[in-house]
């Protein structure tokens, strides 16, 4: 069925940020939480034991990428992505529309679905809410997610509108789509996933915060709230201060490729000449993750400790962004 | 202070059973052992945590001191203290050697006072002096001499110039020797190429000086598998027994039993690297006593099925839907292995084809081309067992959802399906390789633990004999190790033709 009451229970409150339990057909999870996106069924390098390991407790699945290779029927033949990839942990596959759009040129959006060109023989394919929920389903992640009418996030006037509304009709078909093909746990993500999906691009960081901060007040206590697309440590910091649950992102995997460490001071370029000297770890304090303790930081009441003593690390200077002050003093925290 | 302790437990013939000491370090390697490859110190695909995952005998490992020299260059080495530091490996076997069998290219610019090598970041010259400024920054536990690599088609002229110049060289080692680093350990490299009479003497010479063991250089390299046993044999019978004997460029499980029998203990483990470039797995049946009807059925159905599905797949027949309801029975699955059986000869041949392609890949500096199998370009248009190897790239393993071998402890088996390892493959996924390498180092230690028990056991020789039997059921019939000594010898016969003072030939007895 679709989501029900007890998707969220929050454990623990300050002011707005929240620490809760999601309880996923494969695992219970504690948010604020980031998931690293595991494109092809595989996070980048890593085997499942070492997600484990990192305290890694949902992982993202690209549909798109999956249906190309290889294949939501081989999947579903193989057992469902899960067994597929024996991860024992969360997944959540988005609905494929976002990478129609940002991959390919010849995307077209009519109330039908999503029209692109196939990049194998160039034949005209459609994507409709559908069809989405149908290969989501049998990938069989935890999380699934109904396709929306994604706009740029430069654009503005009647098309954001007409989005909205289109995504919430959307949304209607997929929740019928499912019926009789729920072979794999899961429910439809709600309205939360539209709401604050599509504010990744490249918005300024003013107008970013104030549409999660919207969000945020305006959505249901029980039902987690996905950031999609926020990674950077600062961005989780404010949209957490300010409510939101979950995030995805793949820019820790992809730094990283490019030699690039995530320091609580900011990154660590590990490709730079004063480097090859230095015998100290790549942050002698790293115990566990970040999302982890700013989860206790939450539970335990310091958070506004623990927000102040990051933006100290990150802008030894003072010179926090005033977007961020902003954004935190709506969250009831003075920087 | 570095200690190298080594004892000799068991011998049966020339073959022999040891143990290698580092008290300091708290490593013992028992012999016959594969010393892990790496490229800049960690196994190519591996994090340190999986490295350890792979037991006490995954501690041996080869740090190759032209990398270092490149990059981060030994003055860096120096600040971190030493590359143990460097790496974080305290608790490792670190053997220096220059050899690298993926990288060999002959035909390089040695000259009397350095040695040219392929380098990932392209060919480089190292002197003498240059190469010991490294090792003394390094301070790995064996440091083997700069030599002078050769092909065994070498002319005689060039290989007692490579011996000549190999000696000199572990002389200037010697000297060279930093300090506080005196009691570094030695291993003296022996040359010689396919020369019979400078195979004895570089051994005899080498035997003469202060070293801790012996690196046996220029193997592999066009000598066929006689010519090897006699040159192995020449330079053994001069080295003390109570010494050990590392050789590179012997990895296929046939060349490894033939270097044990002769008294080789330690090899270089550039072969299972080599495997998991191409997308192969190991599959040959390393024990006797694990050679069980899972393992059977293992490798005999994956021929099977891996031909069918491929083919039914060409004619979209519907096999591959047939195979995912399990591997048992069924209409569709007993023609499938019928059609098997009738392919299986075109298969075997295409199987002996690759190991060929890749053995010849070592001696490229013949025809000038240059070898890119070690870089991961095997053929991929074969289904089935490469002697006793599975090439996960074939469409085959689409919806296989068995372990790469049913049986198998490793990570990978206990916990992915060859399906999956297939799609990781198909898509490029770094995990493909970290998956592939873990069972690949996995069953190729398997394979060294089994020979040391059959070696303590004294029963060395009917191991021998029954792991080249198995190895030849498991290539569909086919002797594909010893067809592809024949045609090797064939090959490097003619050019055998061609130079002056080698070995006498014994006519096809294959
Ligand atoms: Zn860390
Ligand atoms: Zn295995």
């Amino acid at each position: 069925g679709t989501a029900n009451e007890s998707d969220l229970e929050v454990l623990a409150r300050w002011n707005r940020a929240r620490a809760s339990l999601m309880m996923l057909p494969h695992f219970d999870c504690h948010t604020p939480m980031f998931m690293p996106v595991g494109t092809q069924g595989t996070v980048k390098g890593l085997t499942t034991t070492q997600l484990e390991e990192l305290g890694c407790q949902v992982i993202l699945g690209n549909t798109y990428h999956l249906e190309n290779r290889p294949g939501s029927d081989l999947i579903y033949q193989m057992g469902g992505l899960h067994k597929f990839m024996n991860w024992r942990r969360g997944m959540l596959t988005d609905s494929g529309g976002f990478q129609m759009v940002s991959l390919l040129q010849l995307a077209e959006i009519t109330e039908e679905g999503v029209t692109f060109q196939s990049p194998v023989d160039g034949t005209r394919m459609l994507l409709t809410p559908e069809a989405s929920i149908q290969i989501q389903n049998k990938i069989g992640a935890d999380i699934i997610m109904a396709l929306d009418d994604v706009v740029s996030s430069t654009v503005t006037g009647p098309r954001v509108e007409e989005a909205m509304h289109r995504t919430l009709r959307w949304i209607d078909r997929c929740i019928k789509g499912r019926d009789g093909e729920d072979t794999f746990l899961g429910f439809v993500w709600d309205l939360v996933e539209y709401a604050i999906g599509g504010v990744s691009g490249g918005e300024a960081k003013e107008a970013f915060w104030r549409v999660v901060e919207q969000c945020t007040a305006a959505l249901p206590e029980n039902k987690p709230r996905y950031v999609m697309g926020v990674g950077y440590p600062l961005d989780i910091l404010v949209c957490s201060a300010l409510g939101a649950d979950m995030y995805d992102c793949v820019y820790p995997t992809r730094t990283a490729r490019f030699g690039t460490a995530l320091i609580p001071e900011g990154v660590l370029k590990l490709k730079l000449a004063a480097m090859a000297t230095d015998l100290r770890p790549i942050d002698p304090t790293c115990d566990c993750m970040f999302t982890e303790k700013m989860r206790n930081s939450i539970i335990d009441g310091s958070f506004p400790e623990f927000v102040r003593d990051f933006l100290k690390k990150q802008f030894p200077a003072g010179d926090v962004p005033q977007w961020v002050c902003n954004a935190l003093a709506a969250a009831g925290i003075q920087v | 202070m570095t200690v190298l302790q080594f004892a000799v437990q068991t011998t049966v013939g020339a073959a022999r059973h040891g143990l290698l000491s580092l008290p300091q370090r708290g490593v013992e390697i028992a012999t016959p052992a594969v010393v892990l490859y790496t490229r800049r110190g960690l196994p190519v695909h591996l994090t340190a945590d999986l490295l350890r995952t792979l037991g006490p005998d995954a501690r041996s490992l080869q740090v190759n001191p032209v990398h270092f020299l490149e990059s981060p260059g030994p003055d860096i080495v120096q600040v971190a203290g030493s590359i143990h530091d460097l790496l974080s490996f305290h608790d490792y076997a670190l053997f220096a050697l220059t050899s690298d069998p993926l990288e060999f290219e002959a035909g390089g610019t040695t000259t009397k006072t350095s040695a040219s090598f392929e380098t990932p970041a392209g060919r480089r010259s190292v002197t003498i002096s240059q190469y010991m400024e490294v090792i003394n920054a390094m301070k790995p536990d064996v440091a083997a001499s700069l030599t002078d690599e050769i092909l065994a088609t070498s002319s005689a002229k060039r290989t007692i110039k490579s011996v000549d110049r190999s000696l000199r060289w572990l002389d200037s080692c010697l000297d060279l020797r930093a300090t506080g680093s005196l009691d570094l350990p030695i291993f003296g490299s022996i040359q010689g190429g396919g020369m019979i009479a400078e195979r004895e003497r570089s051994a005899c010479e080498t035997a003469k000086r202060e070293v801790a063991g012996f690196h046996l250089g220029g193997f592999g390299r066009g000598e066929t598998y006689e010519e090897r046993s006699l040159l192995l044999q020449a330079a053994i019978n001069h080295l003390p027994p109570e010494k050990p004997r590392h050789i590179s460029g012997l990895g296929v499980p046939e060349d490894v039993l033939q270097g044990i029998s002769a008294g080789v203990d330690l090899f270089d483990g550039s072969y299972a690297h080599r495997l998991t470039m191409g997308g192969f797995a190991m599959v040959f049946p390393p024990d006797e006593e694990e050679d069980d009807v899972a393992f059977r059925n293992g490798v005999h159905v994956a021929l099977g099925s891996a031909v069918a599905a491929q083919n039914g797949q060409a004619k979209g027949n519907g096999v591959i839907g047939g195979m995912a309801n399990g591997g048992g029975g069924g209409g569709r699955n007993e023609s499938a292995q019928r059609y098997a059986a009738e392919v299986g000869e075109a298969d075997a041949d295409g199987a002996t084809l690759v190991e060929l392609k890749s053995h010849r890949g070592r001696e490229r500096g013949r025809d000038g081309k240059k070898d890119k199998v070690g870089k991961g370009e095997l053929p991929e248009e074969h289904g089935g067992v490469v002697s006793g190897a599975i090439n996960l790239r074939s469409t085959a393993y689409r919806l296989d959802g068995r372990p790469i071998l049913a049986g198998c402890e490793c990570f990978s088996c206990r916990n992915h399906s060859r399906a999956y390892i297939h799609h990781l493959l198909n898509t490029s996924e770094m995990l493909a390789q970290v998956l592939l390498d873990i069972h690949n180092i996995h069953h190729y230690l398997r394979f060294f633990r089994a020979t040391r028990r059959a070696i303590s056991e004294m029963r060395f020789s009917e191991y021998c004999n029954w792991f080249l039997k198995r190895r030849l059921d498991c290539s569909n019939g086919r002797p594909a190790s010893q067809k592809r000594f024949v045609m090797e010898e064939c090959h490097s016969r003619q050019k055998y033709s061609e130079k002056a003072s080698l070995l006498p030939l014994s006519v096809g007895t294959f």
